[in-house]
């Protein structure tokens, strides 16, 4: 088995940042990290990994996402949102607010289309590098990316003409 | 993001601009820093026993150990009668507890006082967040105050005021006092509100226990309390990490929760924080919600602040334009001891307001040094950073200060521009 300690050192902070990403929350994210960790330190048990970052990659933007889809809706412990960066209260809430729908957006999305658009848009991958990370075709991750953004056309830009930001 | 690649049409120009906003909002914030050294594997999990476990462990160790030497035979006999000793004495006199009973008292709580307690010692004393709230008879917020302390001591200290047409914020450093009378935005505030009241309000949290509890999601271990005076805990496992662990303290004659104590680690656990509901139905003191802020403080109210008279009008001026028009004549209007327009183009703090900030604070602005370049700002989706260095002189001491200045549309009147969030 991989040596726990090894794993989490090299690559604690990528895993930590994909799910903090999906989810804006440290404590959630935590625990997906910690998940994907022990799933991927049991799954290599005798079967040698070829690509680490690939495999944690989808570990973690999968659980991540299944973790989104799965939450009720909560605010971080600290709770700080009103006393972070600037002082107005509805900046704040404005850029709290997109966050909040787009999380709320993609958790509505099918999981291989969310997946798909997360590695796209935030981890800025190629459609063979999706394909090589999801294991799946070049063109099935073209076409998961297309309907994600169907989807998130009406669930996003509807609301928007309505003046929230 | 290269679109060249991609064999599906490309998105809208609208979803493109919301996605781009969306995506960089949510790249903006950094992640929090983690102590990866602490996570641990979780393949070695802690078991809990709880008291019917203890019992089938002493039954099966008198069953399967009867053969055993007399002296481990005597032990267990007695270990057993210490335990029925125990159940007579303690469990006897009154029911035995149930959660049920803490939710029937909660419906009869009218008003509660928490604090919330990280556990490092410069958090002990002040916590890091208080509540009083006073309830309606159906148990809806009548009105409320939360206190929000910065343990990093980075002025971040703030405390709202929340009813159901009134927010108030009050940011103690810089000692400003925003009354928010906009529907929109008392609705923001109070969902924030709300949402930390989550974090507060003893009923909630308990009621997602017991919905846990009955989900099969968390195993409940209660111990009656041992002495006069000691608390009914209940120690709280979840079956999906079992490496967290709260322990709820109830108050035996009330059943009322009286802390709750968060843990970390499984086997070696370590205390997260700390929940101490101090006070219930007691009358809270009216002062709590209308507290005697410091005669110099300086009032933001909106109910007074005309909002189609704030910024300058953007015309055909570009986004970048009106930004940098909005910058250049706001310092120019404070460097001139026009406080007035300064007021007029800020859209919070007006005119003797900012004169009032300025001295307290003795600046004085003395000349605009360089108008950088502006740009959007990804955290304040619409809005323009205009990046500008401006000699002042800050108690008697001339210096170079570069300042950003966020400049955006006025609310509900987008066709003016004005600063946003002061400076």
């Amino acid at each position: 088995m991989v040596d726990w300690d090894d794993l989490v050192r090299e690559h604690g902070a990528t895993v930590f940042g994909i799910a903090w990403r999906i989810l804006g929350h440290a404590q959630d994210a935590e625990d997906v990290s910690q998940e994907v960790f022990a799933q991927a330190s049991r799954q290599s048990n005798g079967i040698p990994v070829v690509c680490w970052p690939g495999l944690l990659r989808r570990m973690t933007t999968c659980r991540a996402m299944n973790a989104l889809r799965r939450r009720r809706i909560t605010i971080p412990l600290d709770c700080t949102e009103l006393t972070r960066v600037k002082d107005d209260p509805q900046a704040i809430a404005a850029g709290h607010e997109l966050e909040a729908r787009m999380r709320a957006a993609l958790a509505k999305l099918a999981p291989r289309e969310a997946e798909v658009f997360y590695l796209r848009y935030f981890e800025d991958l190629s459609y063979r590098e999706i394909a090589e990370t999801l294991g799946i075709s070049a063109t099935a991750a073209s076409t998961a990316l297309y309907q994600a953004r169907s989807r998130l056309e009406k669930l996003l830009t509807q609301p928007a003409k309505r003046g929230v930001p | 993001m290269n679109e060249g690649d991609f064999d599906a049409p490309p998105a809208s120009e609208e979803l493109q601009g919301v996605l781009r906003r969306a995506v960089d909002t949510m790249r903006a914030v950094p992640p929090p820093a983690v102590d990866f050294g602490a996570w641990q594997n979780q393949s070695s999990v802690l078991v809990g026993l709880s008291n019917n476990h203890f019992f089938e462990m002493v039954k099966n160790m008198i069953l399967t150990h009867k053969r055993q030497s007399a002296a481990a035979a005597a032990m267990v006999t007695a270990l057993a009668a210490s335990l029925i000793l125990y159940v007579f004495l303690f469990t006897s006199s009154r029911p035995a507890y149930a959660l049920e009973q803490t939710a029937q008292a909660n419906d009869h709580v009218t008003s509660y006082h928490t604090k919330i307690i990280p556990p490092v010692p410069e958090g002990r004393a002040k916590g890091v967040g208080e509540s009083w709230v006073q309830l309606n008879p159906d148990g809806t917020v009548l009105r409320a105050r939360v206190d929000r302390f910065s343990i990093n001591g980075d002025g971040n200290d703030r405390v709202t005021f929340g009813s159901k047409d009134r927010v108030e914020f009050w940011h103690k450093a810089k000692n400003i006092r925003v009354i928010c009378i906009d529907k929109d935005m008392i609705k923001r505030g109070l969902d924030e509100f709300m949402k930390s009241r989550a974090l507060f309000d003893p009923k909630l949290a308990f009621e997602q226990l017991r919905a846990d509890e009955k989900a099969g999601k968390v195993q409940v271990a209660t111990k009656e309390p041992v002495k006069e005076g000691e608390p009914i805990t209940l120690t709280v496992t979840s079956n999906d990490k079992p490496d967290r662990r709260q322990v709820y303290e109830i108050d035996p004659k009330t059943t009322l929760v009286q802390r709750v104590i968060e843990y970390r680690g499984g086997g070696q656990w370590q205390q997260v924080s700390e929940r101490d509901y101090l006070d219930y139905n007691k009358e809270i003191d009216p002062k709590v919600f209308q507290p005697e802020l410091p005669k110099d403080v300086i009032t933001i109210d909106q109910s007074k602040i005309d909002l189609g008279k704030i910024g300058l009008p953007q015309g055909n001026l570009t986004d970048e334009q009106i930004a940098t028009k909005v910058a250049k004549e706001f310092f120019e209007a404070l460097i001139a001891g026009d406080y007035q327009k300064a007021g007029q183009l800020d859209g919070e703090l007006q005119g003797q307001d900012f004169k009032k900030r300025l001295e307290r604070e003795q600046i004085k602005f003395l000349r605009v040094v360089e108008i950088g370049s502006p740009f959007h700002d990804a955290r304040y989706p619409g809005e323009v950073n205009v990046p500008v260095k401006v000699e002042v002189e800050i108690k008697g001491k001339k210096t170079v200060e570069e300042k950003k200045l966020f400049v955006g549309p006025v609310a509900k009147h987008s066709d003016r521009w004005s600063i946003d969030g002061g400076f």
